[in-house]
């Protein structure tokens, strides 16, 4: 019988503020401060990558600086971006100064004992039960569970550097399919100095059965991180793979650039969760991470579906649209999200559904909170190519608003080419209810609480579609968000 | 900037107009010091493109492209004003052509006392204190290339003032005439400025004497007084070869009703940018229209309701049926600042698409920094309901009338927004003839 | 000593001045039933007792057990013991009524110095209430009052008053728009809720509700004031004769 009570939680969650800023003392190896080929050999080198990985690093660094030089910096997005002095960074650091880990025995006491206290037990003996769970610290990988267990059923889940070794195959037929490098500024970035990220690949017809996990943490100061993640999903596999995220906090901003790319063949299906709790930045808007990142899935296959479902809690900026190209026939792409943003915090994120193949539906639901002086904003294209017979989309976005500073805004592209489409847009925006609020307290409950209950409600359908192990967690990361954003 | 050796004849011709062509007349002109700013800004403003956001669905090139002169001044012919008639339309009629008033051809008896109908150049030059507070004074040219280079070419045009208390219960019907034996460009421009419980209606439809291509820059500003109700209706159906980019700027003191409704059947391309200000406590902006658009017909309706007083209300509802190889698209901003508590906002997008050549694009746009407001948008876009179709088919209606009903039905809703039953009756009828 | 004692209780909303010099005592054990037309302040009171924000006291006091009640804020007015039955009980998408009520026990006992339940016996606590007050079992497993039928919120709201075990519970209305099985229902559930401990306000424009609730005292509220009380015989007279009468009678005496 659990003895966990709502009223636990909601102490926990006044206690909590953000717990996981706290950093790793161990020693780290760095790349040369700056970008430069140098820092992108240098980069190849530590990770004794192959002549043809380093060559597509070269290209995306080439086309890097050609973006950044013609200004294609995107300035579309609802964000204040200040200028980012790309020189002014380290862009790779290994804990421990180790490129790679072979055994958990190698890893520094230190880094275990920390993931640990991030709720990420590493030793086999105390990995959370049903998780398996890849950890990157900085640029390097320091170890993955239940990687055995799953190579039995032929699923390969492992570092993105360890699959550039021993899958190399694999990596250089699927890497760059989904996200080129010259699809922006930041995924040309990550391209030229990714470091780790996970590799996943679920062979024909096979379910993975259990939850496949990444954990990010960003350790080392001035350094950005980079992962890169790839997952491939053949003919009628199955995979729910989750992402989660901490930082220190640091009064200097951290940039994040990442690249996730899905590839679902054939009846595959893939869900991505991401539980998004980078460091926000001070209650005064200083320091935080500037989380840049390109994701993006394409459903290949004959009713293949993916499906991506996001909280996004943490970052000073966020800027994310997880999309999905419909391109096989009858395949489907759904994106849920919940986006809260306090403080000085700006989101702009949504999804883009591009349908290609016939009979394509999507289903795009968001909700936003915004809360103390933040900004978020939904953007989402949902675009019908020309060939793209019967698609189907309906999309509804939500915007909530907490106090009189922040600004909740709604930006959906619709772009129709052909005649058979179906494509709703719904949107509302509105505060949380005074009644609401007086009927909690009217039962005793006190304001914060009532605004978590009504939060929390708002939110429920998205964060239930978390798997089971997170959805807890990510209620209480909410509740923990909303802690001081009474009006 | 703009480079002139590359840009469009328009542009050319502009600038020349703009080096000092313009007391052709040998009238003062009584424009010429804002004609200085405003050239400035279009200048500094350039040309949009679709690399701009605003911009991004229509190309204006290809509407820039044929050889634009300035449209010489010209007189009304009974061809023109049969043209424009709309049977049983009891209006007080004024007639401009080639942007400037046609005090002949206008009809403006009737008008009860201390309301003015005029020409706007003309009452610059006798009375200039009488449109010193309202015209030009909510337009914001340097953000906006047209809206600048209108303000630094238009040469004449419609000034309307009802003083307080007055109803004018006979709407306004403005005839805008172009002649177009080659093609022609024209800098439209009229100022309503409505008093304090005034209310006014003014309808505006297009005609084009002659086969050439035309490019139409016009201007309407609105400024309604305190409870003033101002309709605004225009009807654009001049042809194909007819361009255009329009600006309506409407203003709104406290408890004031301001609607602003578009009609476009036949047209090139054509840019319809709106923007209202309820800047009152207590007003109620209503913005709605229709397209349709056939051929390679390219309507672009760009609004923005700027909510920045609290207490307003506003309404918007554009519908849109495209075929052929036509193309759609609606790019609407409820924009609620700090101010703009109590804000109750609706908006409302809705697209059929009928031919595999067709083209639809909607963004509607929610941007709200005041947490006290209830805003909603909705955009659908889609085929008519075949389930509606078969019903229909399965009480004896033939397919095509089935299609003609449904989709008549689903444009008569805006229609219905027009408080003048015979404009709405031509639009039914225009609707219809559309529609076979 | 008087549970609840307001005196002399002036109040407007927007400048307009709807109670104007209420007062009435209730002791624990009391049921008082407040009558009155269609705009006589009924809900007002109930509002301003519940402690809703929109109304402005201009005049008076209220003493809850002795406790200045308009210094409360309205969740320590309900830890304190008072529970206003919604006439309009609100709904609340997503947040479930498991969990909803949770939070609520455990704030009043937290406040009442006694440990929090545990799931276990919380779970417990609400099939029993749920029993007692017969209300379907299924509907405490939804959003809270989200699809509820009108009768199924007032029952609802009878349950949470078991839950909360109020010293006073005030019900606004609670029985409009009930037919006369759910107005049997409620009821009972007020009656079973009824002890030497416990009073109750029932703030009513019929006297139907009556028929199944013996009041201990009738006041008749007409016009912001209290023009009359007597026993549950004043109840009927109203029934028989309408408000008009009273409503004369106090327009003359203003």
């Amino acid at each position: 019988m659990p003895t966990y009570t709502e009223h636990d939680f909601f102490e926990d969650v006044a206690e909590q503020g953000y717990k996981y800023g706290f950093t790793t003392n161990v020693e780290s190896d760095k790349a040369p401060k700056g970008l430069s080929e140098e820092t992108v050999r240098f980069i190849s080198a530590k990770k004794e990558e192959p002549e043809w990985l380093l060559e597509f690093r070269l290209k995306a660094l080439r086309h890097f600086f050609k973006l950044l030089d013609e200004g294609h910096e995107p300035n579309w997005a609802h964000l204040n971006v200040p200028s980012i002095d790309y020189q002014d960074a380290y862009y790779y650091a290994a804990p421990g100064k180790k490129a790679k880990y072979d055994s958990l025995d190698d890893v520094p006491d230190e880094i275990l004992a920390d993931f640990e206290k991030l709720g990420i037990p590493l030793r086999e003996q105390a990995a959370l039960a049903g998780v398996a769970v890849d950890a990157v610290m900085d640029s390097v990988s320091v170890g993955t569970t239940f990687k055995e267990e799953l190579a039995k059923q032929g699923i390969i889940f492992c570092s993105f550097s360890e699959a550039v070794q021993n899958h190399p195959e694999l990596v250089k037929a699927n890497m760059g399919k989904v996200v080129p490098y010259t699809d922006n500024l930041y995924a040309a970035l990550n391209s030229a100095v990714f470091s780790d990220g996970s590799f996943c690949y679920i062979p024909k017809g096979v379910r993975c059965p259990m939850e496949l996990s990444t954990y990010f943490r960003i350790n080392e100061a001035n350094t950005g991180q980079f992962e890169r993640t790839l997952i491939v999903c053949e003919d009628g596999g199955y995979v729910s793979y989750m992402e989660g995220c901490t930082a220190p906090m640091r009064e200097e901003y951290q940039l994040h650039a990442a690249i996730v790319e899905i590839i679902a063949h054939d009846d595959a299906e893939v869900k991505y969760s991401t539980v998004q709790n980078w460091y926000p930045g001070s209650a005064e808007g200083a320091g935080g991470v500037y989380n840049f990142v390109t994701k993006r899935a394409l459903c290949s296959g004959r009713n293949s579906k993916v499906t991506w479902t996001q909280l996004e809690t943490g970052s000073a900026i966020t800027w994310k649209y997880p999309s999905c190209i419909l391109k096989g026939d009858g395949s489907v792409g759904e994106f849920y999200s919940v986006a809260f943003t306090k403080d000085f915090q700006q989101a702009d994120t949504g999804t883009k559904m591009i349908h290609l193949g016939k009979n394509t539906r999507s289903t795009i639901i968001s909700k936003g909170i915004s809360a103390g002086r933040s900004n978020n904003s939904y953007r989402g294209l949902v675009r019908v190519n020309k060939k793209a017979e019967n698609a189907r989309n309906f999309s509804q976005c939500d915007s909530l608003l907490i106090g009189d500073q922040c600004g909740a805004h709604t930006f959906p592209y619709i772009e129709i080419h052909n005649d058979t489409a179906q494509v709703e847009h719904e949107a509302t925006t509105s505060k949380v209810g005074e009644d609401q609020m007086f009927y909690c307290q009217a039962r005793g409950i006190s304001e914060q609480d009532a605004l978590n209950l009504i939060v929390n409600g708002y939110a429920k359908e998205i964060l239930a579609k978390l798997p089971m192990e997170f959805a807890v967690e990510a209620q209480k990361l909410l509740s923990v968000q909303l802690e001081g954003s009474v009006g | 900037m703009i480079d002139l050796e590359k840009a469009p004849a328009l542009l050319r011709h502009a600038t020349e107009a703009l080096e000092g062509a313009f007391s052709g007349d040998g009238a003062p002109d009584p424009f010429a010091v804002r004609r200085t700013a405003a050239k400035d800004a279009f200048e500094a403003a350039g040309l949009p493109s679709t690399r701009d956001e605003a911009w991004r669905y229509t190309d204006l090139r290809p509407a820039l492209k044929p050889d634009y002169a300035p449209a010489a001044p010209a007189s009304a012919t009974e061809a023109d004003l049969e043209a424009a008639r709309i049977d049983g339309l009891d209006a007080v009629r004024v007639v401009v052509v080639n942007g400037r008033f046609d005090a002949e051809a206008s009809d403006l008896g009737g008008l009860p006392e201390g309301v003015t109908v005029a020409s706007l150049a003309e009452t610059a030059r006798q009375s200039p204190d009488a449109l010193a507070d309202t015209f030009g004074a909510h337009v914001r040219v340097e953000r906006d290339a047209f809206a600048a280079l209108n303000a630094a070419l238009s040469l004449d045009g419609v000034y309307v003032h009802v003083p307080k208390g007055v109803a004018l219960e006979r709407p306004i019907h403005v005839v805008n005439v172009l002649t177009a034996d080659t093609p022609t460009f024209v800098q439209g421009r009229n100022l309503v400025v409505v008093g304090e419980t005034a209310e006014v209606k003014v309808i505006e439809t297009y005609v084009v004497r002659g086969d050439a291509a035309t490019f139409r820059n016009d201007l309407t500003e609105i400024v309604a007084g305190p409870a003033a109700n101002v309709t605004h209706v225009r009807i654009q159906d001049e042809g194909d070869e007819a361009n255009a980019v329009t600006h309506v700027q409407s203003y709104q003191e406290r408890d004031s009703t301001v609607s602003t409704l578009t009609f476009t059947f036949a047209a090139g391309t054509v840019r319809n940018n709106s923007v209202m200000v309820p800047a009152g406590e207590g007003g109620n902006a209503t913005i709605g229209g229709l397209y349709i658009c056939h051929g390679a017909e390219h309507v672009d309706t760009n609004t923005l309701i700027d909510h920045v007083a609290p207490g307003c209300e506003s309404n918007e509802l554009f519908k849109g049926i495209i075929y052929d190889q036509g193309t759609g698209v609606f790019n609407g901003k409820v924009f609620v600042q700090r101010e703009g508590q109590q804000t109750n906002a609706y908006q409302q997008s809705q697209g059929v698409v009928l031919s595999p050549d067709a083209h639809h694009y909607s963004k509607p746009e929610l941007e709200i920094y005041a947490d006290d407001v209830k805003c909603s948008h909705g955009s659908t876009t889609g085929a008519i309901e075949p389930e509606h179709v078969f019903y229909l088919r399965s009480r004896g209606v033939s397919e095509a009338d089935a299609r003609a009903m449904l989709l008549y039905a689903f444009a008569h809703d805006v229609v219905e927004m027009v408080p003048v039953e015979a404009v709405r009756d031509h639009l039914d009828a225009r609707i219809a003839e559309r529609l076979k | 000593m008087s549970l609840l004692s307001v005196n002399n209780l002036h109040v407007s909303v927007e400048d307009h001045e709807i109670l104007k010099g209420l007062s009435l005592d209730v002791h624990p054990g009391e049921v008082h039933a407040i009558m009155g037309p269609n705009g006589s302040g009924k809900s007002t009171l109930a509002s301003v007792l519940a402690g809703r924000d929109d109304y402005e006291i201009t005049e008076g006091s209220v003493s809850f057990d002795g406790e200045d009640l308009l210094e409360m804020d309205p969740e320590e007015r309900t830890r304190e013991g008072l529970f206003l039955a919604f006439q309009y009980p609100v709904e609340l998408p997503g947040v479930s009524t498991h969990q909803f009520l949770r939070t609520a026990v455990n704030s009043v006992r937290e406040h009442r110095k006694q440990e929090p339940l545990s799931v276990g016996d919380f779970l417990k606590l609400m099939r029993e209430k749920a029993e007692f007050v017969n209300l379907d079992p299924k509907l405490t497993q939804r959003s809270v009052n989200e699809g509820f039928s009108g009768g199924e919120k007032k029952r609802a709201e009878i349950f949470q008053m078991a839950m909360l075990d109020p010293r006073l519970a005030i019900l606004d209305e609670t029985d409009s728009g009930l037919d006369i099985d759910a107005l049997r229902i409620v009821s009972e559930g007020v009656n079973k809720l009824r002890s030497q401990d416990r009073a109750f306000v029932l703030i009513t424009h019929y006297q139907r509700l009556l028929n199944y609730i013996t009041p201990d005292k009738v006041h008749v509220l007409v016009g912001g004031r209290i023009v009359r009380s007597g026993g549950p015989e004043l109840a009927e007279e109203l029934e028989e004769k309408g408000y008009d009468w009273l409503i004369e009678e106090s327009s003359v005496a203003a």
